[in-house]
């Protein structure tokens, strides 16, 4: 029995190393707060995070700020709570936030800028200005219209950045009127 | 029935302990793939890495953003404190200095806006177990593991002229003491 039980000592590490490194690395999310079709977590960047965030943000967010500095909402749903994907439109509108400075990055399936060609990868408040504004996420740029494009980007996310957030953003981020991402049409694959 | 129970409860115990032991290594091992991947390219000499923008066919790093220009230097401050020059935008963007340990906590940070109105501060890292603050410099931060990786970001934006903000990101150094 003494062997039989060093053999399942070892197969248990083995095996929960294993399905550990395959839940990190495969379908686990990092949850925290929702906002509309945004997600952010607390614990970015903090260094009270626990071990399941610390993993899950240096797989997915590797150096991120914390947040005193900048907080990061994402989006991999539009707000019928379907995942975005390629050949799919968005449009994404809203208004200005109570932050410094913000942005909108459009990353690809594996969490890097999507392979296209396009050079369509953000926004910015620069860009689109302090009051209403909207963009469209698609394949295909329309003329004189913002554009973020998803070719070439799979399932695709949505990350927002606010630099030096006011007090609400972390407090209440419930309250935050975040940018809403309404799906417009699908091509083929939809 | 002990003949299974036994085996049965021990590997439920290695299974946590398993699945504890690869959940804390994660951070340390993908940390420890980013510097030596970053090190590959600057050197492992504490100075710091000026990184081309951002484009869709130079990424190393998941999430980066292409509206940063991002400068790194690597630490290992086991032996010698790292002096660290950090220059703040003239056009008023953002800019912050960010500080990483080993198993990817930000520990420290100093923005633009901590500097209040500064050109530029001067900062200190050193091993947690130095002496506290220098006066020589604007501020001294104790790092928790002796290696990581200091962060030097600056937002660009349509607005900004490139060939200045280039010249002023340069102004960014690290600097082993023993180097002076």
């Amino acid at each position: 029995m003494i062997v039989r039980s060093i053999l399942a000592g070892i197969a248990g590490l083995i095996c929960g190393a294993a399905l550990t490194l395959f839940l990190v690395f495969g379908p686990l999310e990092m949850g925290g707060i929702r906002v509309g079709a945004w997600q952010t977590n607390e614990h970015i960047g903090a260094s009270e995070a626990g071990p399941v965030v610390r993993a899950l943000v240096a797989r997915r967010g590797l150096l991120a700020l914390n947040r005193s500095e900048t907080v990061y909402f994402t989006a991999w749903q539009d707000d019928d709570g379907e995942p975005l994907r390629e050949t799919c439109s968005y449009r994404i509108s809203g208004e200005d936030m109570p932050t410094r400075w913000w942005s909108l990055t459009l990353y690809a399936e594996d969490d890097f800028l999507p392979i296209n060609g396009d050079e369509a990868h953000a926004v910015t408040r620069t860009d689109l200005g302090a009051d209403a504004w909207s963009v469209i996420a698609g394949p295909a740029l329309i003329p004189d219209v913002p554009w973020l494009s998803n070719r070439n980007a799979g399932h695709f996310s949505i990350t927002l950045r606010l630099y030096h957030p006011e007090d609400v953003v972390r407090d209440a981020p419930q309250t935050l009127n975040l940018p809403s991402i309404t799906r417009l049409s699908c091509g083929e694959d939809a | 029935m002990m003949r299974w129970l036994i085996p049965l409860l021990v590997f439920a115990a290695g299974l946590v302990l398993g699945g504890w032991a690869a959940l804390n290594a994660v951070p340390g091992a993908i940390m420890n793939k980013a510097m030596t991947r970053i090190a590959a390219n600057t050197g492992n000499d504490g100075r710091a890495h000026h990184a081309p923008r951002l484009r869709e066919d130079n990424q190393t790093i998941v999430r980066a953003s292409p509206d940063i220009l991002y400068s790194v230097c690597i630490f290992n401050v086991s032996e010698r404190p790292l002096a660290i020059e950090a220059p703040w935008p003239s056009d008023g963007h953002y800019a912050s200095v960010s500080f990483y340990d080993a198993r990817t906590n930000n520990f420290a940070v100093m923005s633009d806006r901590d500097a209040g109105g500064a050109a530029s501060s001067h900062i200190l890292l050193q091993s947690d177990g130095e002496a506290g603050s220098n006066a020589a410099y604007d501020r001294t931060i104790l790092a928790p593991t002796t290696t990581g990786l200091v962060l030097y970001r600056r937002v660009i934006d349509a607005e900004t002229d490139m060939d200045t903000v280039q010249a002023e990101r340069r102004g960014f150094t690290c600097t082993e003491l023993s180097d002076r």
